[in-house]
């Protein structure tokens, strides 16, 4: 206790900082007022959304400070356990299938999709002690499966095409004061109950352990202040879409401007209330000329700049270890190579199946001996370019997680397939018709920029992995603002690259394949090659530097290795987290330790799931193929929660 | 009476078509991924034996596909085993297929359709027909009687429609909060201008001719007679949000009840499209609502 109370020092430079953000955010609005003379647009559109700005800003920066101090992360956000995605999925769902539903009340039927999801993850984690690294890969897991649920109903209800953007972007726009009050009497509910639990949330960050022996129940209090944290970000995700980056950002920035490793939780939430109303405002000026920009999606344009620059500035939190990754923990035995023959042997039948196996002329069966060039021509590309990339991006995910230590970096944590996916969306729509081949090249290039500005910028830093991770997210959220504005002008082409954000694998040919699956396969010999240095560096710094492991060259090397293997796999599925992130959990959960035989076994998982989502895909729509990238998530979601629960306990 | 025009105009063209000196043996086997270029070879009496997403271009578009027509998959990602399979003689394309899915071209010789939005959007459909009409080896003949035709049926249109006030063709999203408008470079803004109607619309749009906007934009538009575009499975959402709504109910054209409804359109379609939208706006600016 005595010591988070001399952690305090230096009130006054905060409160300056916090009142010139201030400053800034009013400017902006007043010059909105003071340009509009009509009296409904100001008192039903540009009053209530100074409203909304401020009420959202301050749910998403307390409810983030919340979920960054009850699991130590600064990667961890509000929608971290599954509310986001469950939101968007309940909506969507209840639109499609339910219409009376959604109109009798479609914020009940948020906060129901919200609740249903933080009811699957607290049941996959429960246990003594409701773990947080089995919570957070839970409530990962969880966003990723409904977003790929949500992705599916879209795709085939094109008359949601649209919305898809609209509800992921996020926009303040307001005409009515309807939303606003809502919100802020739920706000209000919600910050009462976190404000009366701060003490104990202070008690919780010495450890669970450390928590426990000074007499609290940690479950009980952990469940308290994460639904209720929850349920912040559940009412505003109701009323306005997500809106990313301000529960990460803001109590980044608290942070910062108050000098303390732990601010109070109100300090985070101002913060974050001024950040959105600054940043909004800032869209609407845009708007005038551009059209309405959802804040949700451009928020990144301000808060990737600002993550990297905090992550530059801040020596002095950066020591602060994220949770210890899980790979430390004991667990079954590892019956290593038979797995791995077993998972080889896998992955060629389903390789096989689907080559052969599929729609004919005639209906599902074999290819016979005359269909064969056509199985070959259709099938062998897409196959092998889903299992190359399964391959690379689950390689990459497991180099990145044990370099920097932290279950939840995956691949496009390193803003790598942001760059690809920005340099693809901007050739689109600058030079459409530069066709054949071009695909390749270009996102091959972008993720290569990407990288290069990553490893830039973290050159001085020596790689530290807390500080890798926030630029790598900061310039992941920046990638992905421009390629937002980039489709608000997009029209019929921002739909064709959807189609690719949704991971086509049908177009690829057989020479990209075969690169995806040769970069995998040069990617896994330098693994293998530098896997005891890694293996030394995840037990952490000083033991490995005691062994004469050279950290910095180490990570260097990885963190390259990752990048091109992301990039490779990128290209063919487009951007996917699902696989990066969660094989290398997988590989850990059936027991594989060391880097080497985990990084044989994760890719040859990655691959597998790949190959059979891929084949899935074209096998039972008739001519609508649903791309592997959004069929991995279902396919391999329940069957990871389901391992997670069994193996929980050992985390 | 609406209906029954359409319906007329419908067998009308269906019958001049049918008229052109094509026997079935003769045909190209043409397969259409862009929906501009399908709705040009209807026109043409040349219905594509497979086109993309079907289903949906039932429900949207002015004319059905005969029922044999194969469904081969979304335009950003076709389903090339199953085109492969249908020995398409040509398959016509907008650019952004060709840029995701450059192996079309492997299966038979890729006919690129240019946008329809942008400058001269009115033009540029008429352009599409003709270019259809060259690559299905059709005379030039054919598709100059069908171009005549449309124009006769937009010059009795012209000459017919309400002209009173400027028009805002809009289409609010489902929060009640916003809307997309359709400017300059649009579809229905070279609709609008092809009747003698002027859009309400003057301000910004991006490539595609839409801008969306909050409605405090709308504001300004005090003259105007709101088109408002509903989209069938979404009605539902949109009318109880904007009956909720503050400020739409102060928008001066509703609080003065001035807007109508059109059914949804597809805004990168062609020459049946902008037709088919020239008769929906005519007839419903027509109606006793539109006027104080």
């Amino acid at each position: 206790m005595t010591t988070v109370l001399a952690a305090a020092p230096r009130p006054l430079a905060g409160t300056v900082w916090t009142i010139l953000l201030g400053l800034a955010a009013t400017i902006l609005s007043l010059q909105g007022l003071a340009g509009r003379p009509d009296p409904a647009v100001l008192f039903y559109s540009l009053l209530p959304r100074i409203v909304a700005a401020l009420v959202a800003g301050f749910a998403l920066g307390l409810s983030g400070a919340v979920f960054q101090r009850a699991f130590s992360n600064p990667l961890a956000e509000p929608g971290l356990l599954g509310i986001s995605g469950g939101v968007m999925l309940a909506l969507a769902a209840s639109l499609i299938f339910a219409p009376a539903l959604w109109t009798h009340g479609y914020q009940l039927v948020a906060l129901g999709g919200a609740g249903l999801a933080l009811a699957v993850v607290l049941a996959v984690a429960w246990g003594p002690r409701l773990s947080s690294p089995v919570l957070v890969l839970a409530g990962v897991m969880a966003n990723l499966y409904c977003a790929a649920a949500y992705a599916v109903l879209v795709l085939f209800n094109h008359d949601f095409l649209v919305n898809l953007l609209a509800w992921q972007a996020g926009s303040l726009q307001q005409s009515g004061w309807a939303p606003s009050l809502r919100l802020i009497a739920e706000v209000t509910a919600a910050t009462a109950i976190l404000l009366l639990l701060e003490r104990p949330l202070r008690l919780l960050s010495l450890g669970d352990g450390g928590a426990a022996s000074l007499g609290l129940s940690v479950r009980r209090i952990k469940l308290m202040l994460l639904v209720a944290a929850s349920v912040l970000a559940a009412v505003v995700t109701a009323e306005f879409g997500q809106i990313g980056f301000i529960g990460l950002a803001a109590p980044a920035l608290a942070r910062s401007l108050w000098r303390q490793a732990q601010p109070g939780l109100l300090r985070a939430a101002i913060t974050g209330a001024l950040l959105l109303l600054f940043t909004d405002q800032l869209m609407r000026l845009l708007s005038l000329v551009a059209g309405d920009l959802p804040v949700g999606a451009a928020a990144g344009l301000l808060t990737g700049p600002l993550l990297i620059v905090l992550a530059r500035r801040n020596r002095s939190q950066s020591e602060a270890a994220p949770t210890p990754s899980p790979s430390l923990s004991p667990g079954r035995q590892a019956r290593g190579p038979v797995l791995i023959a077993a998972l080889a042997l896998a992955l060629i039948a389903v390789f096989l199946f689907g080559l052969f196996y599929g729609r004919g002329p005639e209906g599902f069966g074999f290819a016979t001996a005359a269909d064969l060039d056509i199985a070959l021509k259709w099938r062998l590309p897409p196959l092998l370019g889903a299992s190359g990339a399964g391959f690379c991006l689950a390689l990459a995910g497991l180099i990145l997680q044990r370099l920097l230590r932290n279950p939840l970096a995956s691949p496009d944590v390193l803003g790598v397939s942001h760059g690809a996916g920005f340099a693809m969306a901007l050739a689109f729509l600058v030079l459409p018709d530069s066709g054949l081949g071009a695909k390749l090249v270009i996102t091959t290039f972008g993720a290569g920029a990407a990288l290069l500005l990553v490893a830039g910028f973290g050159r001085r830093l020596q790689f530290e992995p807390t500080r890798m991770l926030l630029i790598g997210t900061g310039l992941g959220s920046t990638a992905n603002a421009l390629l937002v504005l980039a489709l608000a002008s997009g029209g019929q082409r921002g739909a064709a690259l959807l189609g690719w954000f949704s991971g086509i694998t049908g177009g690829i040919d057989l020479a990209s394949a075969l690169a995806a699956c040769t970069v995998g396969g040069l990617c896994l010999t330098a693994t293998l090659f530098y896997a005891r240095p890694i293996d030394l560096i995840a037990l952490g710094n000083p033991a490995a530097s005691s062994l004469g492991v050279p950290i910095g060259r180490t990570r260097l090397a990885g963190l390259g290795l990752a990048a091109l293997a992301t990039a490779a796999g990128t290209v063919v599925v487009g951007p996917m987290s699902f696989i990066g992130l969660m094989v290398p959990h997988f590989t850990l959960l059936l027991g594989f330790r060391k880097t080497a035989s985990a990084a044989i076994a994760g890719g040859l998982i990655g691959a597998l799931m790949m190959a059979a989502s891929e084949w899935l895909g074209r096998g039972p729509a008739r001519a609508w193929a649903p791309s592997p990238r959004l069929l991995a998530a279902p396919l391999g979601g329940p069957w990871f929660l389901w391992q997670l629960r069994r193996g929980g306990r050992e985390f | 009476m609406t209906l029954d025009r359409r319906h007329f105009l419908a067998c009308g063209l269906a019958a001049f078509a049918s008229c052109a000196p094509l026997r079935a043996q003769e045909r190209k086997r043409i397969a259409a991924v862009d929906w501009a270029a399908a709705e040009s070879l209807q026109a043409l009496g040349l219905p594509p034996m497979a086109v993309s997403d079907t289903r949906y271009f039932n429900l949207r578009m002015p004319r059905a596909l005969p029922a044999q027509t194969q469904d081969i998959g979304p335009f950003w990602e076709i389903n090339l085993e199953l085109l492969d399979r249908l020995r398409p003689e040509v398959i016509f394309v907008g650019a952004p297929s060709l840029f995701m899915t450059p192996r079309l071209a492997e299966i038979a010789p890729v006919e690129t359709v240019a946008e329809v939005t942008g400058e001269h959007s009115y033009e540029r459909a008429a352009a599409i027909l003709r270019q259809c009409a060259h690559a299905a080896a059709v005379a030039d003949s054919a598709a100059d009687a069908v171009l005549a035709d449309i124009e006769r049926r937009m010059a009795q249109l012209a000459a017919r429609v309400n002209r009173d006030r400027p028009v805002c063709v809009l289409l609010p999203d489902q929060g009640g909060r916003r809307a997309m408008i359709y400017g300059r470079n649009s579809v229905p803004d070279a609709v609008l201008t092809r009747l003698g109607l002027t859009n309400a619309w003057q301000g910004p749009t991006n490539a595609s001719g839409f801008f969306q906007t909050g409605l405090d934009a709308l504001m300004a538009l005090e003259d105007a007679v709101f088109v408002q575009i509903e989209i069938p499975t979404l009605s539902l959402q949109t009318e109880k949000a904007l009956s909720e709504s503050a400020l739409w109910h102060r928008l001066p054209p509703v609080r003065k009840k001035r807007v109508v409804r059109i059914g949804q359109f597809y805004p990168f379609g062609g020459c049946l499209t902008t037709l088919h939208l020239a008769e929906t706006l005519t007839a419903a600016l027509a109606k006793p609502g539109s006027t104080p």
